[in-house]
């Protein structure tokens, strides 16, 4: 209990951070780097096609790890927000700042793949199904989210508006979700699912999984990445960083 | 003990008394004002109207296509109509300084948000609802749906002002939120318009309305509890500035 | 199969039977070809979001670096006043 409460006051000093951030960033880099190529080999050449999609299904193994991402990034984002607004904590906002770039480039891509694979199987670049549909409305979430962070000038206001819409949001994306899936109830059932066993064969779902656990490093990676840089950036003159730039231009 | 006769002592008491006090004399002041401004009710009400004379000649006069879009034409432009009025819901106390006043009043501010929102609702969705079954009339929908469009835009429309409420106490302090507030409340509105349309449409079909009905009264119920703790902690943000 | 297709889909079938002449493991059946695009479009992104903060750290670094050339050439010019 004693190490959490120093752990979670730690959290709030941004050279604590910097520096903790580093090892685990290239920790993230490593896990991605083996599991995402490695997943990828197994899913496009060694896991059988399937026998309705044949090999187009393989599109899954880049558009399912995306697509979880994207939503488990508005949840930590949503996360990020209901602390900041709780505990005034700034590195909550940097978090939420940084994860809301990566998650809307994520359900972009999301989309686009999801757009690729309907094609071959539906005949049609987009088709308004359920999935797709939340999916598009979740990248509205994180554009309206940005664009109010765009619209206030003050950090301190920007912070605490965006992490109140982030909150209300993610009250908001179970009924959005729940409201969309109901309208379209002529779908394919969910892929894959963490909880459900899987329909799939396990040479189908492992390089999926492997591919999934890939995908989350990469974004860890990424995102502690850009929270070192954001750092920075806010804290350009502090001592601390003054020091880092130092060394890092003296080297 | 010489606090016992001050005003914030008295204040106090009477909010023990009567806590609902706040809600009521907040619900009648705006409630009042947007009655002496009737151009701020009759606007939307004349926007929903003219889109919705728009439809026919854009799509086609033909009854039976009017009708299969009807709903959802009278629930988008009650959402878009909706927008429209939710841009001046916080703006002039804002200016004026009386949503300061709110939030250092010893009365809870939560109570007066909901007074605020009721006034709104009153003043700016029940004229759309009383308004919508004549323009669903020019959009041919068949009488047998009416009552449920009807019953679907009372209990989908304080959804709206909830949510809508909590976008406009965002953007209050911007100078020009119009579009911004379009973008942030349009993806939460989506349940609404969904369980909205379906219900009317469900109806068209001579299918049970129960359940998309239902959905509507869960979702006030939801956002009349949550919503206004947003809407205070958002105009506590806005008055901080 | 390409012969009843058109446009964009033939394009696709076209490019996943000539991938097959680079082996078995690149020849997708049907509309193999989308798969690949897919994993382009996937690949491109993931090099953007890791190529991001790169880059936003060299802009800060030269900012840093600019600062403290002025620092010290304001030194140097104190110094030379003095």
């Amino acid at each position: 209990m004693g190490m959490l409460k120093t752990f979670w006051h730690r959290l709030g000093s941004p050279p604590w951070m910097y520096g903790i951030a580093r090892p685990w960033m290239w920790g993230f880099g490593v896990l991605a780097a083996v599991l995402i190529p490695a997943g990828l080999i197994w899913g496009l050449f060694i896991a059988p096609p399937d026998y309705q999609q044949s090999d187009a299904f393989r599109i899954i193994y880049v558009h399912v790890p995306t697509a979880i991402l994207a939503q488990s990034c508005y949840l930590m984002i949503g996360i990020a927000g209901f602390v900041h607004l709780v505990w005034r904590m700034k590195l909550a906002d940097v978090v939420l700042q940084e994860a809301l770039v990566i998650g809307a480039s994520l359900t972009a891509l999301a989309l686009i793949t999801g757009s690729v694979w309907g094609r071959p199987m539906w005949g049609t670049w987009w088709e308004w199904d359920a999935r797709t549909t939340s999916m598009l409305i979740l990248l509205f979430l994180y554009f309206g989210i940005y664009a109010l962070r765009e619209a206030i000038p003050r950090p301190d206001s920007r912070a605490r508006a965006s992490a109140l819409l982030a909150v209300v949001g993610l009250i908001n994306i179970p009924i959005i979700k729940y409201s969309v899936e109901w309208w379209r109830t002529l779908h394919q059932p969910s892929t894959f699912s963490m909880v459900e066993q899987p329909k799939m064969p396990a040479e189908m779902y492992l390089p999926l999984l492997v591919l999934v656990l890939g995908f989350y490093a990469f974004m860890g990676a990424v995102l502690l990445a850009r929270i070192r840089v954001e750092l920075l950036n806010r804290e350009s003159g502090s001592s601390w960083a003054q020091a880092e730039a130092r060394r890092l231009l003296s080297s | 003990m010489r606090h016992s006769s001050g005003p914030a002592c008295r204040a106090w008491a009477a909010h023990r008394v009567r806590p609902l006090n706040a809600l009521v004399a907040q619900f009648l002041r705006d409630w009042r004002i947007a009655l002496r401004s009737r151009h701020e009710m009759t606007t939307p009400l004349m926007f929903f109207a003219v889109v919705v004379m728009l439809f026919p000649l854009a799509i086609s006069p033909e009854p039976e296509q009017l009708a299969a879009i009807a709903p959802g034409v009278i629930w988008v432009l009650a959402l878009l109509a909706s927008l429209l009025s939710l841009e001046g819901l916080f703006k002039r106390d804002f200016s004026d300084g009386s949503l300061e006043q709110m939030v250092l009043s010893a009365e809870p501010l939560f109570l007066a948000v909901v007074g605020k929102l009721l006034a709104h609702w009153c003043a700016a969705s029940l004229p759309l609802v009383i308004f919508a079954p004549i323009a669903a009339l020019a959009l041919s929908l068949p009488l047998e749906a009416l009552s449920t469009l009807l019953a679907s835009l009372l209990l989908g429309t304080p959804t709206v002002a909830c949510l809508g409420a909590v976008g406009a106490a965002l953007t209050v302090s911007l100078g020009r939120g119009g579009m911004l507030l379009a973008l942030i409340v349009m993806p939460l509105y989506i349940p609404v318009l969904i369980f909205g349309t379906s219900a009317t449409s469900f109806a068209v079909a001579g299918l049970s309305v129960a359940g998309p009905l239902a959905w509507l009264a869960v979702l006030a119920g939801l956002s009349l509890t949550l919503a206004p703790f947003a809407v205070s902690a958002a105009i506590r943000m806005a008055c901080e500035e | 199969m390409s012969n009843q297709l058109s446009g964009l889909d033939r394009v696709f079938v076209e490019l996943g039977e000539w991938l097959c002449g680079f082996g078995d493991g690149a020849c997708m059946s049907g509309y193999g070809a989308y798969v690949w695009l897919s994993v382009l479009v996937t690949v491109v992104a993931i090099a953007i979001n890791i190529w991001l903060p790169i880059r936003a750290r060299r802009r800060w670094l030269a900012r840093q670096r600019d600062e403290h050339e002025l620092r010290a050439a304001q030194a140097s010019g104190d110094r030379a006043d003095a």
